[in-house]
């Protein structure tokens, strides 16, 4: 019973007091509310002024809020006047309440004004945010400041800060992209212009209203930091504006670029004054102004074909266009190609151009074609006749490696074609300029000979200087020079020695005191072959100690891809200072996959290396050694008694198999007595060797037995009384002509019972006899 | 011993002086030291105590006899929160801004010691025309200490005293103000230093009293 009554009475009292509340607050509530609004309508003039202009306190501001969608929002309610602007009401939670605001923006596109309408966060810190201290900040606050969320926040209260930011952020995102409808779109990849680092359109309903282009061009006068300007242009009228946002170049020139007198004349200008550069350049600035007119033109053009519905220029338009840049001023073109024979030539087409109003001719532009890596490259460059100056190069053509060769036609080749503005027509001749890195052949190898020739028909037609072809000789001239810098004397062997098909020119390169700096041969040999027979043509240049000093791989009909890596000099290189008779294939130098190719590149280098040495050096190709001799005095004196020292010199003549060395003998005075051959013969008791020695006037002196094993006097059928070494048989090589044994001669008495050993050494006398003959000449 | 009957007046009295809350029983200290930073504040909160605890008591002092002792506690709170929710509306409604700058604390009258402690001691044993006055007296009584209080923070704290928009007092120019009294250890002085002072005042009457 007591259980009942405890429960009874709570829920009486509950039931009696809740619903005294429930009374009291439906009394109240609707004045609260009524209240509310009413703050919230004061509010919203607060934040939007230009309505207190016009309309009276009570006025009521337009709701249109069920337009949009705000459930994934904050936002709860948004009102709009025409003409006048917007206000977002919106909601967040703030670190102990939610806290309910009111955000205005102008049509303009600016915030107007913020006003807290409820919260109830920890006075102080959170609460504070009803400080109108905090809302001032955002009269007149940029789009670019609220979305970044960076405006000023309430000290000590992060946790509110961070979602008030977030929730203006969020309200202001939702107006740009939802209520306005624009929508901002980065192009940037798509302008395809290396000046232009940013590109935007900012679209509404699907149509571009404007472009924004965030653009750099280098400075001429200063290091660092390139200029960088933001144009806008307005879709279907011009530029909106422009910007500097660095101009970087010298202060009183060029930097005045960036000042509000030259970008205000963009601000409303038409699209067609900007095509045509109806608009001012920085006084005594050229430089800088060029650089700006430039890219300004590549973006107006660009913006013109991609949003103004202008037709893309046509590639007859383009090198229209490249005719009257390389001509500086343009004019009348007249195409006088029939009027030279360039059958033999590179050039495809000359044509002259005659500016408006002057009757001669002021510049040429020449039109070329050569086979590059991949496939024919065809260039374009313009010549002017007054200075005999190119004004510059473009590409018309070509089908290389897209990053290596392809780069001249790429953003990153401008660089690299801007050397030939300017350039003399000497220098593009003779190939004064520099190539692309990796990309040898597109960029000089191929187009040097083939700019020489274009150069060389202007200097004819032009200048009438006439200039004969080279000839391979003097071809071969220009590479050896090139190989050896400082060459003063090159000497063309090819003639002096057996005609190889292989090796097409061999030459000498001396210095200016006449010392041998290398011999080069320009080699063609056979390369890898999968489909089609291959060949690489290059040059290999040795020193006078049989060491690799050069090499340079000039042509390959190889595999692109494959033979790549033989035109680099880091392959070039590892050849320098090798000995060319000990030629290692080391496979691993050789590129991935392309081990053929290799191969092939080192038969050739092994053939012109067995050139150098069979052929012109006439010695044996990886001859040993030849055999040391350390005590002159014991091994050689006995053979030429009256000399007074010796010097080897074996090397400086062929090798040959019987002769372990040679030496040339000297007397106190270094007159040159004679030679000294230090030879072997195998003997029946083994191997046998001796020292003979021969002067100048090819007589024999004495020859000297220096080992022997012979056993003689144990010989069978031999009656002579003497061991080998004192026998007469020694004797009768001495003092007497070396040539008479140029042919195996009875002459020489042979003992019975030792023939082997007789003969043996009459063999190799004779080969010493012969070789005497051949090498030193008999009698000097 | 036998209670003495006290006389209506006596009961009013009581919580004024004898039996001050903020002073003497030390009852309600949050909201103390809390609200007496500005004085509007005080009186603010000194109003919504007013209505809360006369009601209260009232209310509590009439079912006294119907309620069964095991569940009195849950029955007066039910009771106090009411009112309280009661009083947030209509001063929502009628002075919104003493509404908003108290804030938080209006809510927390629900858990004031001063009016669950009154309904306890006294509702729960008299009869309504008493436990009425007796409400009042304690709620005038915590209203005059945290006013008093708020006086000197504020005067002394920030240099003058603005009540409700408008400024009643300009005494001290703001580089004397003493900055601390803003703050809660401020509040803590300003108590003890009262406190002591009231302390002194009650055992010289008790003297007194003693004496005669």
């Amino acid at each position: 019973m007591k259980h009942v009554r405890i429960v009874l009475t709570l829920l009486l009292t509950v039931v009696v007091f809740m619903g005294l509340v429930f009374l009291v607050e439906s009394i109240a509530r609707p004045e609260i509310n009524a209240r509310l609004a009413e703050e919230a309508n004061q509010a919203k003039f607060a934040v939007l002024p230009e309505l207190a202009v016009d309309f009276p306190i009570d006025y009521e501001v337009g709701d249109i809020t069920a337009e949009y969608e705000l459930e994934e929002t904050s936002i709860l309610n948004i009102y709009n006047e025409e003409g006048y602007g917007y206000i977002y009401e919106a909601q967040f939670q703030g670190y102990q309440s939610k806290i309910k605001y009111m955000l205005g923006i102008s049509e303009d596109g600016e915030i107007t004004g913020f006003q807290v309408l409820e919260q109830n966060d920890t006075p102080g810190l959170g609460g504070e945010i009803n400080n109108s201290t905090n809302w001032e900040q955002f009269v007149g606050m940029s789009f670019n400041t609220a979305l970044s969320q960076s405006f000023d926040g309430l000290s000590g209260a992060t946790i509110t800060t961070t979602a008030w930011q977030e929730s203006v952020a969020e309200v202001v995102d939702f107006h740009v992209n939802t209520v306005l409808g624009f929508t901002y779109t980065d192009i940037t990849a798509n302008t395809g212009l290396s000046s232009v680092v940013k590109a935007e359109t900012m679209s509404k309903d699907g149509s571009v209203l404007e472009v924004t282009y965030t653009v750099q061009f280098s400075t001429n006068f200063t290091s660092g930091d390139p200029n960088e300007y933001v144009v806008t242009f307005k879709v279907g009228e011009g530029v909106k504006s422009l910007t500097f946002n660095r101009a970087a170049d010298t202060p009183e020139y060029g930097g005045k670029i960036g000042e509000a007198d030259f970008s205000e004349q963009f601000t409303g200008l038409l699209l067609q004054d900007a095509i045509d550069g109806n608009y001012d350049g920085v006084a005594g600035a050229s430089f800088t102004t060029s650089g700006f007119v430039s890219t300004f033109d590549q973006v107006v053009a660009f913006h013109n074909v991609n949003y103004e519905g202008a037709a893309p220029e046509t590639e007859a338009e383009k090198l229209a266009r490249w005719k009257t840049e390389l001509s500086v001023k343009g004019g009348t073109i007249v195409d006088m190609t029939t009027d030279y024979d360039f059958s033999e030539s590179a050039i495809d087409s000359v044509e002259f151009v005659t500016p408006d109003g002057e009757t001669d001719a002021s510049h040429v532009i020449i039109t070329f074609t050569y086979s590059g890596f991949a496939g024919d490259v065809t260039l374009m460059v313009g010549m002017d006749i007054d200075t005999n100056k190119l004004t510059g190069m473009r590409v018309v053509s070509e089908n290389e490696t897209p990053d290596y060769g392809g780069v001249i036609d790429e953003a990153g080749g401008e660089e690299w074609l801007s050397q030939f503005d300017g350039l003399p027509m000497n220098g593009a001749r003779y190939g004064v300029f520099d190539s692309i890195g990796g990309a040898s052949t597109t960029t000089y190898s191929k187009l040097v000979p083939a700019l020489e020739d274009a150069m060389a028909w202007y200097d004819e037609a032009i200048n009438g200087n006439v200039v004969p072809a080279p000839t391979m000789s003097e071809l071969f001239v220009q590479y050896v020079k090139e190989m050896h810098p400082t060459a003063e004397y090159v000497s063309d062997i090819t003639a002096d020695y057996p005609l190889v098909d292989e090796i097409i020119r061999a030459g000498i390169a001396r210095d200016v005191n006449g010392d041998i700096l290398g011999y080069v041969y320009l080699v063609e040999y056979e390369g890898a072959s999968v489909v089609t027979a291959t060949t690489n043509t290059m040059l290999i240049s040795v020193d006078d100690q049989k060491l690799f000093n050069g090499f340079t791989l000039l042509e390959s009909t190889d595999t692109v891809g494959y033979i790549d890596h033989y035109f680099e000099a880091e392959f070039a290189e590892a050849f320098i200072g090798e000995d060319i008779e000990e030629l290692e294939y080391d496979f691993a130098d050789a590129h991935a996959g392309a081990s053929n190719s290799y191969a092939y590149i080192m038969e050739a280098v092994e053939f012109a290396a067995r050139y150098h040495v069979e052929t012109v050096l006439e010695q044996e190709f990886n001859r040993p050694a030849p055999m040391t001799v350390s005590n002159h005095t014991l091994f050689l004196l006995p053979a030429f008694p009256t000399a007074d020292h010796f010097e080897e010199v074996y090397l400086d003549y062929a090798y040959n198999q019987t002769i372990a060395n040679m030496f040339a003998a000297y007397d106190e005075t270094d007159t040159l007595l004679g030679y000294v051959y230090v030879f072997t013969a195998m003997g029946n008791g083994g191997n046998m060797i001796f020292s003979y020695g021969v002067d100048v006037a090819g007589t024999t002196q004495e020859l000297a037995v220096l080992i022997e094993n012979e056993t003689w006097l144990n010989a069978p059928g031999y009656t002579g009384g003497d061991a080998f070494v004192d026998s007469t048989f020694i004797d009768s090589y001495e003092g007497v002509l070396l040539a008479s044994f140029i042919t195996a001669d009875a002459s020489i008495d042979g003992f019975a019972g030792v023939t082997n050993t007789t003969s043996a050494v009459e063999e190799a006398i004779t080969e010493v006899a012969q070789y005497h003959e051949d090498n030193v000449g008999g009698a000097n | 011993m036998a209670k003495k009957q006290k006389s209506l007046g006596q009961v009013f009295t009581n919580g004024l002086f004898k039996q001050n809350p903020t002073f003497v029983q030390f009852l309600g200290m949050c909201p103390t030291l809390a609200v007496t930073s500005r004085v509007s504040d005080a009186l603010g909160m000194g109003l919504g105590v007013i209505f809360v605890l006369v009601l209260s008591n009232l209310a509590i002092s009439i079912i006294r006899n119907y309620v069964p002792r095991e569940v009195r506690i849950p029955i007066y709170i039910v009771i106090i929160a009411a009112l309280v929710t009661m009083l947030e509306i209509m001063m929502t409604w009628l002075l919104p801004e003493v509404a908003s700058s108290l804030g938080t604390f209006l809510s927390l009258i629900v858990v004031n010691c001063l009016i669950l402690g009154r309904a306890e001691a006294f509702a729960s044993k008299n009869s309504p025309v008493p436990s009425m006055l007796d409400g009042l007296g304690m709620a005038l009584g915590f209203t005059g200490g945290i006013t008093l209080i708020a006086i000197f923070r504020e005067l002394l704290g920030s240099g003058s005293i603005t009540i409700w928009g408008e400024i009643s007092v300009d005494l001290i120019p703001d580089t004397f103000a003493i900055g601390v009294l803003t703050m809660p250890a401020g509040a803590f002085l300003v108590f003890g230093i009262l406190v002591s002072q009231v302390n002194k005042l009650r055992m010289k009457r008790q003297e007194g009293n003693e004496v005669a």
